[in-house]
């Protein structure tokens, strides 16, 4: 433990269990623990109901009433498990944001997309003190340049036409457009951390490729360190350096994705790894299946 | 958008009813409140279009100027009831919880409770009827109805991923409320808006056949069929029209509020 501010990991989690239902339950995450430090993107890989996506709400404060949280999230040494509501907004869509796995329904159907994008802008204005410096007005006086920004940010994630895709509804939008619409209101205001969830998983494999490239860029220009939820290794590959696999609530295994890749140590890595690559099976024969490789802590049954 | 057969029936009947209203702004046939004693009882003809009643006024003119006191309840009643309705819904949703339940036991409370009997107390508490008691009654009646459509639909937008994405791009819940619930809700208040004119209109006339509403002075069809009780077998005329023209103006809004919901509401239009 360290006084230095840079010492200070931007995020860690310690002790992190989430309970769904009532308390006793079978938690979906088990008191996982690790650190984020500001720049470094991880992945988090794992299957369906392996816990990934409740860590990601857990950090952003998002789980529903009655879903019990324990141990720690530190925010730059801050304490965020029991944050009100109030604080955790300022922080939330500013210095933490996060893209969902669904871009056709994250985007409100009753508003233009630049109303939408132009509201992550407003709602955090007063303190972008660095717009107001760009700008050379009093932040009061941002909201004037609303729609500048917002066509900006559309052009920054590789959209065409931003002046008609800022006045179009939602509806009116591809899958691929919307995604990235949801990644520049992600990356609008320069944030410390982007939460990916799965943010590919509902889009074709070449509209992914592009996604991808135009997250990953958009990410080195922010400087944003990212925490990458998915369950396709490739797709965590393009974007991170480094990976945990979750399974079961827990974290299995973690490292470089060299290292995990390469040399998996947790038998349900190698399985992960082994289905992964599909090309390395002879035409005809059964594709592998991760049971081939770990059956589970309790024999595999118990979800 | 689909066509709705009970969306254009709907709507032409409430168009007629308006129209009515409009025309008797400006043009009445006769005086509505001009009493002829030589020309009690006619039969409808020239110049009495529907006839005249026991006193001699002109049926027509009284059924055109009644529209006035009808639109007006719909209007003023569906005003109140939405104007606080909607707002305690989606509270009583965006808040759960203790006042979430609050709310809504509140509502059943009011719901338990009679338009026509809230109508007498409030009169018998002010020592009489009048239009404004009686429409305020009808508007604090149908308070709860726009509560409870307003907490259901609210529930089901905040379940969204768009508010969820909201949540997560730092909006605090009064401002999802304001921003992503009400939009989301209007066309689910709009119908019950509609739904409500004519429940209102029904609830008008009857309190005006009771003598709580309008002053027999001013034309109001539930006064009307009132008037014509002692003539119902003799003279069947006088209670026929305003009776029609209640009629027509429930069933406008009814249908207009069933063909809303059938354009409006995706998830009921897959079901038929």
């Amino acid at each position: 433990m360290s006084d230095v501010p840079e010492a200070v990991p931007l995020l860690a989690v310690d002790g992190l269990s989430v309970t769904f239902g009532r308390a006793g339950a079978s938690p979906a995450v088990r008191d996982i623990a690790f650190t984020l430090s500001s720049g470094e993107r991880w992945g988090l890989i794992g299957e369906s109901g392996s816990g990934k996506s409740a860590t990601a709400l857990a950090i952003m404060g998002l789980l529903p009433e009655g879903v019990h949280v324990h141990g720690s999230v530190r925010w730059r040494g801050g304490e965020l498990v029991g944050l009100g509501d109030a604080a955790y907004s300022r922080l939330r869509g500013d210095a933490m944001t996060m893209v969902f796995q669904e871009p056709m329904t994250a985007l409100d159907p009753t508003m233009t997309v630049g109303r939408q994008v132009a509201e992550v802008l407003r709602l955090h204005y007063v303190r972008r003190a660095a717009d107001a410096q760009r700008y050379g007005v009093g932040p009061e006086r941002i909201r004037g340049h609303a729609r500048e920004r917002v066509l900006g940010v559309l052009a920054e994630v590789g959209l065409p036409d931003v002046e008609r895709i800022a006045d179009s509804f939602p509806h009116q939008l591809s899958g691929g457009q919307r995604q990235l619409v949801l990644i520049g209101m992600a990356l609008m205001n320069s944030p410390l951390l982007v939460i990916c969830d799965e943010p590919t998983t509902a889009l074709d494999v070449t509209v992914q490729a592009t996604v991808l490239r135009l997250l990953d860029a958009g990410l080195s220009a922010v400087g944003a360190a990212c925490l990458f939820i998915s369950h396709d290794l490739a797709v965590v590959s393009q974007v991170c350096s480094q990976v945990m696999v979750m399974y079961q609530g827990r974290i299995v295994e973690r490292g470089s994705l060299a290292q995990v890749l390469g040399a998996p140590a947790h038998p349900y890595t190698r399985g992960l790894v082994a289905t992964a690559a599909i090309d390395a099976v002879p035409p005809g024969e059964r594709l592998p299946v991760i049971g081939d490789f770990w059956a589970g802590e309790d024999g595999g049954r118990d979800g | 958008m689909k066509r709705s057969a009970s969306l254009i029936i709907g709507a032409a009947l409430v168009g007629v009813v308006v129209l009515a209203c409009l025309v008797s702004l400006v043009w009445l046939p006769f005086d509505p409140n001009h009493v002829v004693p030589s020309a009690r009882l006619a039969s409808p003809g020239w110049p009495h279009l529907m006839g005249t009643d026991g006193l001699g006024l002109d049926i027509f003119s009284r059924v055109l100027a009644g529209s006035r006191i009808c639109l007006l309840a719909g209007i003023i009643a569906v005003a109140i009831g939405a104007i606080i309705g909607v707002p305690l819904g989606v509270a009583g949703a965006a808040t759960g919880g203790v006042w979430g339940q609050v709310i809504m036991r509140a509502a059943d409370l009011v719901y338990a409770f009679p338009a026509l009997l809230l109508a007498i107390l409030l009169a018998a508490a002010r020592g009489g009827g009048s239009v404004a008691t009686a429409m305020v009654a009808i508007g604090i009646a149908s308070v709860p109805a726009f509560i409870r459509i307003a907490r259901g639909a609210s529930l089901q937008v905040l379940s969204q991923d768009y508010v969820l994405a909201a949540r997560a791009a730092g909006t605090t819940r009064a401002r999802i409320a304001w921003s992503h619930v009400l939009p989301n809700i209007a066309p689910v208040v709009l119908v019950q808006s509609s739904v409500s004119f004519g429940l209102a209109i029904l609830a008008e006339a009857a309190l005006s056949y009771l003598g709580l509403s309008a002053p027999a002075t001013t034309p109001a069809w539930g006064r009307m069929l009132y008037d014509a009780q002692p003539y119902l077998f003799s003279d069947p005329n006088l209670a026929t029209w305003p009776g029609l023209a209640i009629a027509v103006a429930v069933l406008g809004f009814n249908l207009l509020g069933d063909g809303l919901r059938d354009v409006l509401d995706p998830t009921l239009r897959e079901v038929r």
